[in-house]
Order: structure tokens, then sequence, then C-alpha cells
């Protein structure tokens, strides 16, 4: 079949009627240390964070979200207040909604890693 | 207490964070499990994407990769990723991705000029066959030419190097990696007789300065600048300076910013060394025993074509790498005109800023470590900047230590691993080793069990000389392999696509998507990604990392390294070898090109029972051979014993990779230096051992202008670069959702009374014109990037804004690398 002759890398569309998702991530936000209140408040007060702790300028935050889009915003909402430096991923685990709220399962077995 | 699986999770989740971040959490979060009950297996791989080199932990289910995240394990990123290594499970998984072998045909036959239509594998190998054999025939083989990667594997970088060079014997490979590094690798031959830096990322826990030169790490290696925010934030007095063209994300954490006047890095360096020797800050000690002195040449042009008025004008284009030696006195009477107040005339930048910046070098007691990468390699005097850089930290002693030392930067992820350390370039060989040396040639030859003479040995055509034989008609047949550089070459309209587009010319791309690259060529050959494939990376600290093949390519997609070995089966060394060199080993009559290169008893030896057995590999099982670890180890060959030492091949499967050289199982963290580098012996302190007399070169080079400066018609300074959120030509980053949302199109960043004075409102389309061409692009006032008054700053992902169109294809001279900062250009509003 013909290749389109103008190249499209496509914003591949949503994926149609997926089961809806629980997105869990966790983040370091490096900070300035003078400011950690106010980061803390304007961190605390997006939707789906957790702020964990906070030791010297480096803060751990976990996030609950729907999608990983909306990890990425809300990346760019921390990277935008004031006096923070760099905001990085850890952690990152999805599956569906319903799965989630379930009683919790034992150590997984299935995590090899040479 | 029973935790609802998502609190169990959540606390997972911080204490995978916590652990990566050096932090306690208030609370136990119960046990750190890398998998997530949701049954996936996970291994390891070195990213994707930038020279950092972070491993990350990849998690495959049914056959497809679902997940990743950092590798805890991994002394680079220590569990981090950054956004891109965060999206690295769907780079794979766009729609559009290719499986069959597509060629431009009417009516069932080749046609330059006909649609793409699929073919078979064995169909693309005839045709090329035919094209290449036909060119051979011609014109011989500087009219076949190759165009690699520092994305390529090694394993890539290796077959191709033995393919172009021992079996067309033709120079003409040249790797994408000349857009990004021969001017740091000229720069390391020049001062110190061997590439790739002497300390590694060890230094960032270490120092007491950090001076970022034109790099903007916040963006292009952010879990490198996480360590080194780490270190700013907890050690006390610890400085960070930040010099770009304008102002970018990295300035946030800057103690002394420093924006300064396109080019005139060069005069701010020299001025450093000039403050050094005046307030006497020389180490004498070692610069008598450590150091040469040389004069470089200068007026060496600015690598244009030939007939160019700057390039008759130039009185030493010709002569641009040689040097004479000079005395110590010699050079401090060279730099003494960089005066503070001559620095601060050529920069703009305030005298205090220019003071304080010379403090952090010359202060004994200051570990500095210089970073760069872009800034000062894609410069038309980019290798004049590495050795002024080096000259600063020879002049005091300030290197091949713990936390003291310049850092070259790497910007591909295998750069360093593939292009410069295999020699994937038109004059090199591995290990360091040239084409016009005799004795390398010699060497190469008797490893490769090749009859003398087979090594061509004239330097074949870098990337930017490659576009213009192609548009010249001179180079006929040409396979682009994991680059896009119809979107990343300088003057593309005028000096790329003419070439492609040649009737003369067959051009063969593989590549896994259609970028413009693939669609501007006669035929495009669908190839296998990442961990689709069994693979190997060398970072910028020198750090290589192995990984194995974890899923399988779509079907029909297949690897660089399959491709190149498949297609060695279709050429007999009659075809392409003169009588003379078969007379010399007659026993290589009748055989292949596979046979010779592949089938050598040294890349055959390891039999398919070496093969990991948990793990696919298509290659291995193709070929009936190990074949990655027999290029793996008959590679190494060349450079154990010889400072370039890789460990043992299965070593690399279990270590989160290791710094060569690699001695007796122990990788080295600093070069030349005595304790850390098992080739300084005893006693020697340092020793530069890549040069002869053991000595480092402190060059004495001049401030020269860029080629194209603003003027009356053209009134801005362009600048080009990257995004955080896009990779390069952004051929995977924007087939991701999430990556394409978050930096949908390129924007001009301009300064907002810039704006103002052209009528133009932020978000409005302009019109970006130079001497060359125009691209339409909207105006950012607001941006995280925020350029000075007259200067704008295009990135270059987004094909849809082909910014490379309007940028100029001047290079520096002697390392050919395209300088992609600077160049002339007016902006005018597209009327409403």
């Amino acid at each position: 079949m013909p290749i389109n002759p103008t190249p499209s890398p496509t914003a591949a569309a949503a994926p149609v009627s997926r089961t809806p998702e629980i997105h869990i991530s966790s983040l370091v936000i490096q900070h300035s240390p003078a400011q950690t209140d106010a980061i803390q408040a304007a961190a605390s007060a997006i939707d789906g964070l957790d702020w964990c702790v906070s030791e010297n300028g480096k803060a751990v935050v976990t996030l609950v979200t729907r999608s990983a889009g909306a990890v990425m915003d809300r990346i760019a909402a921390l990277n935008a207040l004031p006096g923070v430096h760099t905001t990085t991923m850890v952690y990152h685990h999805y599956e569906s909604a319903d799965a989630i709220d379930g009683p919790t399962d034992g150590p997984a077995a299935n995590h090899a890693a040479p | 207490m029973l935790l609802s699986r998502r609190d169990y999770l959540k606390a997972q989740a911080a204490a995978a964070a916590a652990a990566a971040a050096g932090v306690s959490l208030p609370a136990s979060a119960g046990n750190l499990l890398t998998g997530e009950g949701a049954k996936l297996t996970w291994s390891k791989a070195p990213c994707r994407f930038c020279g950092t080199g972070c491993s990350v932990m990849v998690g495959v289910k049914d056959g497809n990769v679902v997940a990743t995240h950092g590798d805890v394990k991994s002394e680079v990123n220590r569990g981090l990723n950054c956004v891109k290594g965060y999206f690295l499970s769907k780079i794979m998984y766009g729609e559009d991705r290719l499986t069959t072998p597509l060629l431009r045909m009417t009516n069932g036959k080749y046609d330059k000029e006909g649609e793409f239509t699929p073919i078979t594998w064995d169909h693309a190998f005839d045709i090329m066959a035919e094209k290449w054999k036909e060119a051979l025939k011609k014109k011989g083989p500087t009219s076949v030419g190759m165009f690699g990667s520092g994305q390529w594997t090694i394993y890539e970088g290796y077959a191709a190097s033995k393919f172009m060079k021992a079996g067309l014997r033709s120079n003409n490979l040249d790797p994408n990696a000349r857009h990004c590094m021969a001017s740091a690798v000229m720069g390391f031959m020049r001062t110190f007789g061997m590439d790739e830096p002497m300390g590694c990322y060890d230094d960032m826990e270490n120092a007491d300065a950090f001076v970022l030169w034109g790099s903007n790490m916040a963006e292009m290696h952010p879990i490198l600048w996480t360590r080194i925010t780490d270190r700013r934030l907890s050690h006390p007095g610890c400085k960070v300076a930040v010099l770009s063209t304008f102002e970018h994300r990295s300035f946030d954490l800057a103690d002394i910013g420093m924006v300064f006047t396109p080019g005139s890095d060069l005069a701010i360096l020299n001025y450093i060394a000039n403050h050094i020797i005046q307030t006497g800050k020389v180490d004498k000690d070692f610069v008598a025993k450590h150091c040469n002195f040389k004069r470089g040449r200068d007026d060496i042009g600015y690598g244009l074509r030939p007939e160019h008025p700057l390039e008759k004008k130039a009185k030493n284009a010709d002569k641009a790498t040689e040097s004479d030696p000079i005395s110590f006195e010699e050079f401090a009477a060279f730099v003494a005109p960089y005066t503070l107040d001559k620095a601060h005339e050529l920069s703009g930048v305030p005298k205090n800023r220019l003071e304080a910046l010379a403090a952090l070098y010359a202060d004994p007691t200051v570990k500095v470590m210089s970073l760069w990468t872009m800034g000062f390699n894609q410069h038309v005097r980019g290798v004049w900047a590495n050795n002024l850089v080096y000259n600063i930290h020879l002049l005091t002693g300030k290197i091949a230590q713990p936390g003291n030392g310049p850092f070259s930067l790497t910007g591909q992820p295998s750069a360093c691993g593939t292009a410069r350390e295999v020699g994937t370039f038109s004059h090199r060989l591995p290990a360091d080793m040239v084409v016009t040396n005799p004795e390398h040639r010699r060497h190469a030859e008797e490893i490769w069990k090749l009859p003398g003479g087979t090594i061509p040995e004239k330097p074949g055509y870098h990337a930017v000389l490659q576009d213009r034989m192609l548009k010249d008609g001179k180079l006929n047949a040409y396979w682009v392999q994991c680059n896009n550089n119809m979107q990343t070459a300088p003057n593309t309209a005028k000096e790329t696509f003419p070439g492609y587009r040649n009737p003369e010319n067959f051009i063969v791309v593989s590549d896994p998507y259609p970028t413009v690259t693939a669609l501007a060529a006669d035929l495009i050959l669908p190839t296998a990604m990442w961990v689709e494939k069994e693979g190997g990376y060398g970072n910028a600290e020198r750090r290589t990392q192995l990984w194995r093949q974890l899923v399988n390519a779509p079907d029909g997609a297949r690897s660089d390294l399959w491709q190149i070995v498949e297609f060695s089966k279709r050429f007999t060394v009659e075809e392409v070898w003169p009588e003379e060199l078969l007379a010399k080993k007659p026993e290589l009559r009748g055989k292949t090109l596979f046979d010779v290169l592949y089938r050598n008893g040294q890349v055959d030896r390891f039999p398919l029972s070496d093969c990991a057995p948990e793990y696919e590999n298509f290659e291995a099982k193709q070929f009936g051979f190990y074949l990655q670890k027999g290029l793996f180890e008959e590679y190494a060959a060349f450079g154990r014993g010889h400072g370039h030492d890789l460990a043992d091949f299965e070593q690399y499967h279990v270590e989160r990779g290791l710094r060569w050289p690699v001695v007796n199982g122990q990788e080295t963290k600093w070069r030349y230096r005595e304790g850390y580098d098992p080739y300084v012996k005893p006693g020697e302190g340092v020793r530069f051992y890549g040069n002869k007399d053991g000595k480092a070169n402190v060059f004495a080079l001049p401030y020269e202008p860029p080629a194209e400066s603003p003027d009356a018609d053209y009134p801005f300074w362009l600048s080009t670069g990257r995004v955080i959120e896009h990779w390069h030509s952004g051929s995977m980053t924007l087939r991701v959702p999430e990556l394409r949302k978050a930096f949908p199109n390129a924007v001009a960043f301009m300064h907002p009374d810039d704006a103002k004075q052209l009528n133009v409102r932020r978000g409005q389309e302009v019109r970006v014109t130079s001497r060359r061409g125009e691209v339409r692009v909207r105006v950012e006032t607001r941006g995280r990037n925020k350029p000075p008054r007259g200067l704008i700053f295009v990135p270059f992902f987004d094909h849809t804004v082909l910014i490379n169109k309007v940028t100029l294809d001047a290079t520096d001279p002697i390392s050919k690398q395209t300088d992609y900062k600077k160049c002339a250009v007016k902006i005018t509003p597209v009327s409403a």
C-alpha cells in the first residue's frame, strides 16, 4: 500500500473505550531549600499529589492520575513553581481502575532483573 | 493493617523515590519491589536517547514493552528517569511503523519518480546490489557511500565499518555524530592525542564549581543536572556558572549567569587563560612536567564550498590542522591582548561576571568541572573552543582528578561507544586509528585478515561533503541508516534534498518510521529499534553498556545489523577487489564479502549455544552464529592493551556497564592519573599517554568571528537546538502522544521587545528567512528560553518547521562539523 507523500507522525488517537486506568507515579523534586514551605503548599494543591517528605531541597511526592499525560501536566506545573530546579520521575505503575482498589496481594513473583 | 492496593502501590512509589533521592521517609513503606504483580519480566537496557546513558528497567508483557522505569542499580541515574526516558515503552509503537521494504516504482519497475510500493527483502537487496555494482563499475569506490549514526549499536557501527572500508574499499562512511561530536573529537586528538574524557560523572559529586559553556543540561542532560543540582544544594560554597547566547532553564541554578554574543566564547576563554597567567596562578610545576605549547593556524575559513568568497579569502583553509611549537612565554604574549576590557567588549558580558568566572578557574583551591556540548562543538571554531577550554584546565593543573577537569558531554547515546570508538568516520579506524596512517591500516588489515592494501588511505567524504557530492553527482549509491539527515543537515533544501533527488543517484534509507529522509529516498527499509535487537552503546563517561533483545520487531522489520550483514552476501570479492589484492590472498577467491568479513573464523567463532537462553536473538539465528559477540570480541582486539581496553563481552551483560579502559576487571574512572589509570606507572603522577612524549598540548588560538553575522538585511541571530520533550528530529518522540502534546510544534523563542518592534504578538506566525531559505513559525515570548534582543532560538524537532532550510552549511574546517548555532536571518510577520 502506497505511503502518504507527507510524513505524519500521528498524534495517535486516544484509545477508544478502554477501561479507565489509574496511574501511580513518584517524583523527586530538587528545589531551593529556602522555599520549601511555599513549594510544599503549591504542590499539595495539585490534584492527585501527595507530598511525602522533603529534606534539604529534595522532595518526594506521589501522584495518582488517570493517564500518563496527566503526569506530564503535573510535572510541567511543578517545574513552573518558583524555586523548583528539577522534577524527575522514579516509579510508574498503572492498571485498571477496578483492580487497583482491591486488597493488596503479596510481593509480586515476576520481577526478574539481570 | 491491610493496605488497599492503591495505598500499597503509593507506598512502593514513595519508597522507590526516597531510595533514589537518598532521603528517608517518615514512616516505613514496606518492601521495595521492582515488579508490581502485573506479571511483567524486567530486564536492563540503556536508554535509547541522550549521551547520559541512564539504565532503565524494561518491563515486557505478552511480547510488548509495556513499562520502563529508572534502574536503581545504575550508578548513572540511580533509579531516576527523565521525561523522554519515561516514555521509552511507547517509542516502538507509533501507528505508522514501517514493516515492508518500499521501492519507488511505476508499472512494476523501479522509477525514481514512482510511488513507494511494497517489495520483498530479496528484491530490495537485488536492486541495491545492482545499483552499488553499477556505481562501483562506473566510478569506483568513491561513488558509494553510507551515512550512519551515533545511535547505531556498537555491533552495527563495526559491521558497517568493515563492510565499507574493507569490503567495498570506500572511506565514504560518516556518522551523524559528525554533526554532534566531531569538534570534540578533534579537540581531544589535538590536545591529548587520544579521544574521550579523562574524567567521569563521579566528578559531579566532587566538584566545588561547575561551568556550563553553552550547554543547557537542565533540558539536554537532565539526569546529570539532578546530580549537579544535588551537589550545588548540599556542598557549602559550591558555585554554578552558566554561559549561553540566551537565557535558558539551566540559568535557574546559576550563581553566575552570562549571556554572551555568539562566537565570543573564544575570547572569554582566552581572557581566562590570560587572567590565570597575569595573576600568577599558573601551576608552573604541572605545566613544566606535562604541557607543550603550540601556535595553531588561524584564518582557516568556514568549510564552505571552495568557490565561496570566504573560502577564497582564507589564507590557511588548507592548512587548518597545522601548528608550530612555541614557548610558554610566547603563549603568554599571545593571550595578553585578551584583557577583561576586550572580553567584555566582544561578549557584552558585564565585567564583574567575567571576573567571577575567571576567579573560579584561577583559585587553586576550587575544583572546577567545565561542561559543554553543542555550544562548543557545533561551532565554526569548535575545535579551537575545545582546545581553549583544555588550556585553562592544563595551565592550572585542574585535570584528571576527582571533581576537577574538563568534561565534554556527548549528545547521542553512542557517539562515543559506536561512532568514535569504533571509528565510523570517513578518516577513522577503531581505537582512535586513522586511515591516513599506514601503520594503522596495516594493523587493521592484520586483525581483519585482509590482504595488505585493502583499506583505502585517502579519507572519504564527511557528512556535509557527502551531501555536496550527491548534489554534484559524484556520489551515486548511498545508504542512510538510523538518522534523519534530510531534516537535520544544514541548508538542507539547497544542499541535501537535490542530491537525494538527483536522477544519477540511488538513495536507500533504513528507518522504523516514514521520516522526511525516508520519503526523499528511492528505497526505504523498515528497521528494528532499540530492544527489538541485542545491542550495545557507550555513553559520555566511557561506560559501555550492553542489552539483550527483549521483544521482536514488527513482522518484516529488520535491524540495521542484519541489513548490512545480509547485504554483504551479494558481493563476491572479485566484484569489488582488484586482481592485485586477490593475488595476495588467493584463498579468498570466489568468496563473498559475508565470508571474508563475518565468516572469517573470528566474527563467527561463537556458536548459537553461547546466546542467552532466556532471550531471543534474531540476527544470531539468521546467520547461524552468535554474531554480536563475535563482532564485539574481534573489535575489542583493537583496543585491549592500547588504552581502550574493553572487558569480556559477557561481563557487560552482568554489570550496569563498565568505564574503559577495563584492565584486570577494573574500570578506570580517571584516565592519565596515577592510581586511577593502570596505564600510568607509579611515580609518573600524570601522563597524557595519547601523545608520544606523554604531554598535553596547550594551543594558542585567537578569536575569529562566525561565518555569517547579522547585518542590515538579516538583522537577527538564529540559533537552533533541542527541547527536553523531543529527541533530535522527533521521529520517535513526536509519536508518543504525551510528548507530542507537551510540545507539539516548534516555536521561535524571541525577546518580547523584539516582537513588539516587529509588530508581532505572542503566538503569531512569522517568516524566518535567511539567504538560503525560509520557514514559517509561531513566536513565543514567554517561554523557557529567553533570548536577548537580536537573537531567536528555534528547535529542530518539527518537520513542519524545517528550520534547517534556513541554516548555513558552514563547518569547522578542522572537524567538518556544522555550526547550527549561528547564522543571520530576518523576521517578518505573516499577515493575518
